[in-house]
């Protein structure tokens, strides 16, 4: 009844340019239910509304005005948001330990390395909308 | 088989003592005295005759005749004297010595030489050619009082020179060439100390600005990930479009190439300055501020910067771009690791008469009372294993020694920490540079 495209997204990056490349390359996959976002804030704004439809997230990290963790603690401590599939997208190589243990405390899904090829982005992405397309299953039945 | 190699270090390691001991421990006095039976009594106590020295190689021809004629060399035990009878051969030999870097360590000197000479006008001129030896004046007459002598030769002098009457005891004479030579051994000792640690500083220092470049790398790094992403995407998307995408996504590709170049410049600015920029020069005031903003965009942008300046398009200072950029990278660096993931920074800039002043505030929770006369020491930190207690203390070096401008540290009486800095509009202090 469904597939994994119907699946509504939420892309999160202040680069404008790389948030393009990154919407294309998912409507270039056959996703076609994006929405985006160039702060945190804006992101939480819209996520905290409920009748909003988002079941993945795409967030860059060092983000000005809400940074990719404050949307991420945001969605966790949302009862009803609080499983929410949460890709992290960052250039940083280098994470600091901070970061990691950071995100691991909130629970990321997958992260991603910019730059990346659009193969890798769909493999990612596609396992996440797969997870999550079983667990609405799961909920359904 | 390691018994044979700890033998051979235990050799090298007896080697170096020897070498110590034999060759830098300077034992070498000059004695200047015109009566022989004086003469005699030095030659007696403090050397034995040893065999002709091998002539010096003669650079100077006449001169070199004239000082070997009425000399001779001894040696005993430890010393190694040259006793000489006219002031004249006394400064061809200091001349000599130090040229060939054999200096003497110390001088007796006879206060009436013959002639007219006066020993204490002599020494004046081995001083003025050797910078290093002690003298002692030795005189049958006490036809110079001592305040005179230091009138002579002056306060900068004065702790290296010695006061001998005649007739002398034996162990005055040896003691006082014993007390001298070991005197001018542990100024060497001190010296040679000074400039390994003055050496080992400087290494540190530039050590330590390699971390703000790495600081800055970082940042420079995270940057490029996105440039890279807008090529990489923006080409991969270009090939799976139309035609007319492909332009589109050409500029877009070419733009990207035009920022990385230009980050590549600053970092390379921050990394290897030029030499214009490391110079001394008028400069705007607000120019190595924005130079570090620039540097550190990447890094503030969860931060929130507000920056207060007058007359920030006339103002200027005569500085070091380079080194007050390093000192805002710092100050940049410091006040984000104060308040964490993000947090507010005010800046200002304004003219205060003979100087310029910056500002540098966070909004963290301030530094705490007892420590706060300490945090510009060297290898002070509150970072644990993260911080190596230099950042503060370099920016304190650039701007009060390099600049001699001011470095405060204070906590704001609101909120936060708050760095003042001072840098004087011209460098007159210093005298005039090239």
């Amino acid at each position: 009844m469904s597939s994994e495209n119907d699946l509504s997204i939420v892309v999160v990056d202040d680069d404008a340019l790389a948030r393009s490349i990154i919407v294309e390359f998912l409507q270039s996959f056959g996703y076609s239910k994006i929405k985006q976002f160039g702060s945190g804030d804006q992101a939480i704004k819209y996520i905290q509304d409920v009748n909003n439809p988002v079941d993945l997230v795409l967030s860059d990290w060092e983000m000005p005005n809400g940074t990719g963790l404050s949307l991420l603690k945001a969605v966790r401590c949302n009862t009803v948001r609080k499983d929410l599939h949460f890709m992290m997208v960052t250039s940083q190589r280098s994470q600091e330990r901070f970061k990691i243990s950071q995100a691991a405390k909130w629970r990321v899904d997958a992260y991603l390395i910019k730059p990346f090829r659009g193969k890798v982005l769909r493999e990612k992405v596609d396992e996440l909308a797969q997870s999550a397309m079983r667990e609405r299953a799961k909920q359904a039945s | 088989m390691s018994s044979e190699r700890a033998k051979s270090l235990q050799e090298i390691e007896e080697q170096k003592k020897n070498k110590l001991r034999d060759v830098s421990y300077n034992r070498r006095i000059l004695v200047v005295e015109d009566e022989p039976e004086i003469a005699d009594s030095y030659r007696r106590l403090l050397g034995q005759p040893i065999q002709q020295r091998k002539q010096r190689r003669s650079s100077r021809g006449g001169m070199q005749k004239m000082a070997s004629a009425g000399s001779e060399s001894l040696e005993r035990e430890k010393f190694i004297i040259d006793i000489v009878h006219t002031a004249e051969d006394a400064l061809v030999r200091i001349e000599d010595s130090v040229d060939e870097n054999r200096p003497y360590a110390m001088a007796f000197v006879d206060v009436l030489l013959g002639e007219g000479k006066d020993g204490i006008e002599l020494v004046r001129e081995i001083f003025s050619m050797d910078s290093d030896i002690n003298c002692v004046f030795v005189t049958a007459y006490q036809d110079r009082s001592v305040d005179s002598i230091h009138d002579l030769l002056g306060q900068e002098n004065s702790n290296r020179w010695d006061y001998l009457n005649k007739p002398f005891s034996d162990g005055e004479i040896l003691q006082k060439a014993r007390s001298s030579i070991s005197l001018w051994n542990m100024r060497q000792q001190r010296d040679l100390k000074q400039q390994e640690l003055s050496e080992a500083r400087s290494r540190l220092l530039s050590s330590e600005r390699m971390v703000s470049v790495a600081a800055v790398a970082r940042g420079v790094g995270h940057e490029f990930g996105n440039i890279l992403l807008h090529i990489m995407g923006r080409a991969e998307l270009s090939r799976m479009g139309e035609e007319e995408d492909m332009k589109h996504g050409l500029d877009v590709i070419l733009k990207a190439c035009e920022t990385a170049t230009g980050i590549l410049e600053k970092f390379n600015g921050l990394a290897k300055p030029s030499e214009e920029k490391k110079k001394h020069q008028s400069i705007l005031a607000m120019q190595p501020l924005n130079e570090a903003l620039d540097l550190m965009s990447h890094q503030l942008m969860s931060f929130e910067v507000n920056i207060t300046a007058n007359e920030d398009d006339v103002l200027t200072c005569e500085a070091s771009s380079h080194s007050l950029v390093q000192v805002f990278v710092n100050l940049i660096m410091n006040a984000m690791d104060a308040m964490g993931e993000s947090g507010r920074i005010d800046i200002s800039l304004k003219d205060d008469g003979d100087w310029v002043e910056y500002r540098v505030r966070d909004f963290g929770p301030g530094i705490p009372e007892h420590i706060i006369d300490h945090v510009t020491e060297a290898f002070f930190t509150t970072k644990g294993n993260n911080g190596t207690g230099l950042g503060l203390a370099i920016c304190r070096e650039i701007v009060e020694i390099e600049h001699g401008g001011e470095f405060v540290v204070k906590n704001h009486c609101q909120q936060g920490a708050e760095f003042v800095i001072r840098v004087p509009k011209t460098q007159a202090w210093e005298g005039k540079s090239e």
